[in-house]
Formats: C-alpha cells, sequence, structure tokens
C-alpha cells in the first residue's frame, strides 16, 4: 500500500506530539484539561529555524 | 538528506485519539499542536540541507517562500481554533467548528504544495510503503 506523503502528514496533524501532549497534562494534573493552551504553538519562520540550527553547529 | 516519517506509531496514535472519544475541539486543538511540531521538525531538515549545502541557494529560497504560507496558514487555523476555545454554547462551537474546516483546507493546501516542492528537489520521499 502506498501512501502519500501529505497522507501520512495529515495523520500527523491528528497525533503525534498533540497526543503526547495532552498525555503529559493528563498525567500532570490526573484529569484531562478543558483545553489546550495554544500560545505555546506559534510557528517560527523558516530563517529562525535555520538560526537556531546554524548555532546548534556553532555550539 | 531524506525525511522518514514513520506510519504505523501515528496510526496507533490516531486510533488511541479516536477511542478516547475525542470531540471534534479537542480533535482540532491537536490539530495545531500535531502540524506546529511536524512542520517544525521539517523546517529543521530543510535548514541542515542548506548548512550541508545539499540544497542551493535558490531552492531555499523557495522553500522559505512556501514555508511562509504554511505559518501563515498556521496562525489563521490557530487562531480560529483559540475563539472556538472560548464559546460556551454548543450551537455556537459547532459553527466554529465549521468555519473552521476552510482554515484547515488553506493549512493543507500551503503543507501540500510545501511537501511538493520538497519532494522535488529529493529533501523528502514522495510517497511511503506500508
Amino acid at each position: 500500500m502506498i501512501v502519500p506523503a501529505t497522507t501520512v502528514v495529515e495523520l500527523a496533524l491528528v497525533a503525534l506530539d498533540g497526543l503526547t501532549k495532552m498525555l503529559a497534562l493528563f498525567q500532570k494534573t490526573g484529569e484531562m484539561p478543558e483545553h489546550i493552551d495554544l500560545d505555546d504553538y506559534k510557528m517560527k519562520s523558516a530563517m529562525e529555524i535555520l538560526e537556531e540550527e546554524r548555532a546548534k553547529r556553532e555550539g | 538528506m531524506r525525511a522518514k516519517i514513520i506510519v504505523l506509531p501515528l496510526l496507533m496514535a490516531l486510533c488511541l485519539v479516536a477511542c478516547a472519544g475525542t470531540s471534534q475541539l479537542r480533535y482540532a486543538e491537536i490539530g495545531v499542536v500535531g502540524t506546529y511540531e511536524v512542520w517544525t521538525a521539517i523546517q529543521r531538515v530543510v535548514a541542515n540541507a542548506k548548512l550541508d549545502g545539499i540544497i542551493t541557494d535558490e531552492e531555499f529560497d523557495e522553500y522559505v517562500a512556501l514555508s511562509a504560507k504554511v505559518e501563515t496558514a498556521h496562525h489563521a487555523y490557530r487562531n480560529a481554533v483559540a475563539l472556538a476555545q472560548t464559546v460556551s454554547d454548543q450551537e455556537s462551537l459547532a459553527d466554529y467548528l465549521m468555519k473552521l474546516q476552510g482554515n484547515k483546507a488553506e493549512l493543507r493546501a500551503a503543507i501540500t504544495a510545501a511537501i511538493e516542492f520538497l519532494v522535488d528537489i529529493g529533501v523528502m520521499e514522495g510517497s511511503i510503503e506500508l
């Protein structure tokens, strides 16, 4: 079965670290939080990420 | 450099979410977080390809433009979901969730265009065999 890369990314939309985050919150508080705080998920620009990766290499 | 995404754990996670009786709003919240994490990971792959000289300056410039569209679409989607979080009555929430579909479609289109480009220049694989 061949799955297009875009489909994989769409699956990742609903899973991956979103689920991890939810479970981490659940474990921490003992109950499912009403909402996930979306302020923590503001995307950085490609150039910002490039600079971060460059800085990592330069130590 | 090729970015390989592991499919099976994602499918398992998706099943877990479905089994947990996740609400549509929660589904959208996870969409915001998941897209952020995945796109940031892809950005790091491309950034390292650039630093390693695997992609040209022209290819990187094109990618930066496509990535900016993803970032803009994600910003709109995230704001729309955040707005839906503030709604208390179910009828209004249903309206907000309906409108979210447009934001999601724009985000998906932006991601698709960017990934197609990354596939073309050989940074990502175009398909994955299960």
